[in-house]
């Protein structure tokens, strides 16, 4: 079986659209609340490791199957907020559902079926945080029933699903009550909408790969279809060293893959893996040749792929051959010349004796120089 | 030859505007008088130069072919001893920067691979400087003259690829000779007013030719570029 390496490029973050429509109702409470005006709605996607996308304003948000895993969280934050006692929750419904109705927002507990119109998706009660932080799934399976179980996001699998989210001012003592706490006198709940668009098909590979090859490094670059470039998308080298008679292995070695290098920025198409890793300092993450078994000689098969925003990934590109090679740099060039190489040591003094006569006499003169000023001076 | 050609066309380009003043419309009749000589403090010069630079030695030419570098310096002379009627004796430092890249050929066939090879110089010398100024101070002529002689510190580093194949320091002897023509005569008015406010006293632009005596980084060029003294 052929072994493909994800090996050196982590060409871009998937960018994730987003669209929140901001809500425009401003609204107004009475008695000891005070007015909350969510003039704008944000969302970030929050991942595990605390690295978030920025979507503000954007037009749509990217839902796949790996959107709804666990690992996915979206990020509410409310640019303004109100002191407690009051309360903004989050609660989406599903289709027409008006969700503004606190009959129809019912917590789930509190529903002797489980099921509720409307699924609360959260609380904000801290001034200082006024974020909301969604797992995917629950944002997308609105239906209960599906909470936990399999298979989630089958919603979003056919066709986008616009999603309206409400955020009613409450006024709840009791937050831990299960029954939907009174929106706030005069309040109209702000609303953000998001809509939700699948990619489950692979998006066009890259085309034109070409390498260049030398003793300390390996570089690959392509050219991407301009579809790709509307889209932030990403890209991936893979090395296919074709030890087990793979189809488009170029010959024999053996190297592991390792991370994705995290500093190559989306627009770049192209990079370099080194001889050996950089030095102290470097952010750098790639694996060095040396490292993954490369030898002079080997020959190793690149080919890219496409990954777009859903984490979808094309079809490998045509694979190009290389192979590291020996090379004869500057250094090399200056070993084989006797004089060169006499005058590159790491110290070369080439003051002769008439030379170092008329430095001699220089300073002399100019400490001469020197003292006759001083004499004048005084 | 080359070299020769460039050197005279600079000279011609630094003559012109010169010539085109003298032959210009005597609207401002202050310009054409002899200068007025003003006790100003000068004890310093800052010179800029650009220039190309190749070391001299087979391997390079063979590794680098055309790359000719242009090598980039900056010099400050502080004067020792003014002598009248000649000029000052002062003691320089400078400091120069070249940068040399060509593909790696590939061992076996001799071809050009994917990686570069480079050459980086950073060319620092320690000079004692014999200004002459006679022509400019004494007959009105805006040409001075330089003689530099002292010592080149080359620090320079190679590498291949991600490799970096050795550093080291190159001590060798320098010389040089310098035409300069000053701009004073352009607007006198300005050149004053420089003066008053910022202590330059003059400003001029230059050709110099040098030979850096350095092991295998050493080469004889020029170098055109602006100075000021203060």
């Amino acid at each position: 079986m052929t072994r493909h390496t994800p090996l050196l490029l982590g060409l871009g973050m998937a960018a994730t659209a987003a669209a929140l429509a901001p809500s425009s109702a401003a609204a107004q409470t009475t008695g000891t609340t005070a007015a909350f005006v969510p003039t704008q709605l944000i969302v970030d996607r929050v991942f595990e490791d605390g690295s978030t996308d920025d979507v503000e304003n954007e037009a749509r948000v990217f839902a796949t199957v790996k959107d709804c895993a666990d690992n996915v969280t979206f990020r509410f934050t409310l640019n303004r907020f109100v002191p407690r006692p009051t309360y903004v929750e989050a609660w989406v419904g599903e289709g027409t559902t008006d969700c503004t109705q606190a009959s129809n927002r019912q917590k789930p507990s509190g529903v002797s079926n489980g099921i509720t119109p409307c699924k609360f998706l959260g609380r904000v009660e801290n001034r200082a945080e006024p974020v909301f932080e969604v797992k995917a799934r629950d944002m997308l399976n609105v239906d209960d029933r599906n909470e936990g179980g399999s298979p989630e996001c089958d919603a979003v699998r056919g066709s986008p699903v616009k999603r309206v989210y409400i955020f009613p001012l409450t006024q709840a003592t009791d937050p831990d009550s299960n029954i939907a706490p009174a929106v706030a006198t005069g309040f109209t709940p702000a609303q953000a909408t998001a809509t939700f668009t699948p990619y489950t098909s692979r998006p066009d590979k890259p085309t034109n790969v070409r390498v260049r090859t030398g003793e300390t490094e390996i570089g690959v670059s392509f050219d991407v279809v301009a579809a790709d470039q509307d889209v932030q998308t990403e890209y991936r080298a893979y090395f296919d060293l074709g030890t087990e008679g793979g189809t488009i292995g170029c010959g024999s070695g053996a190297f592991e893959g390792t991370d994705d290098d995290p500093n190559v920025a989306p627009p770049k198409t192209s990079a370099t893996i080194k001889a050996s890793r950089a030095a102290k300092g470097s952010p750098s993450t790639l694996s060095s040749l040396d490292e993954l078994g490369i030898q002079i000689g080997d020959t190793v098969a690149v080919s890219a792929v496409t990954i777009d925003p859903a984490k979808n990934e094309s079809f490998l590109s045509e694979p190009v051959c290389v192979q590291r090679i020996s090379t004869l740099g500057f250094r090399d060039a200056c070993e084989a010349d006797p004089e060169c190489k006499d005058g590159l040591s790491t110290c070369s003094v080439s003051f002769g004796p008439s030379h170092g006569a008329l430095a001699l006499t220089g300073l002399t003169g100019l400490v001469a120089a020197f003292a006759l000023r001083r004499r004048r001076k005084a | 030859m080359h070299k020769l050609t460039l050197l005279l066309s600079v000279l011609c380009a630094l003559c012109a505007p010169g010539l085109a003043a003298a032959r210009a419309p005597d609207t401002f009749e202050e310009e054409y008088k002899k200068p007025i000589i003003i006790e100003s403090p000068m004890w310093m010069a800052l010179e800029f130069r650009i220039g190309p630079y190749t070391p001299d030695n087979d391997a390079f030419r063979e590794t680098f072919r055309s790359d000719r570098g242009w090598l980039l310096g900056a010099e400050l002379d502080v004067t020792a001893l003014k002598i009248p009627y000649v000029g000052q004796l002062a003691v320089g430092a400078g400091f120069g920067w070249s940068s040399y890249s060509a593909k790696a050929r590939a061992e076996a066939s001799g071809s050009a691979s994917g990686e570069t090879t480079k050459l980086t110089i950073y060319p620092m010398s320690a000079l004692g400087v014999l200004r002459v100024d006679t022509l400019a101070r004494q007959l009105d002529i805006p040409l001075t003259f330089a003689a530099k002689l002292g010592a080149d510190f080359v620090r320079w580093k190679t590498s291949t690829g991600g490799a970096d194949e050795g550093s080291g320091l190159n001590i060798g002897l320098r010389y040089a000779l310098q035409a300069a023509l000053e701009l004073d005569f352009f607007d006198r008015r300005s050149t004053r007013r420089l003066d008053d406010e910022f202590g330059i006293n003059h400003v001029y632009t230059f050709f110099e030719f040098f030979e850096s005596r350095t092991k295998a980084l050493g080469d004889r060029a020029f170098q055109f570029g602006l100075g000021a003294q203060f």
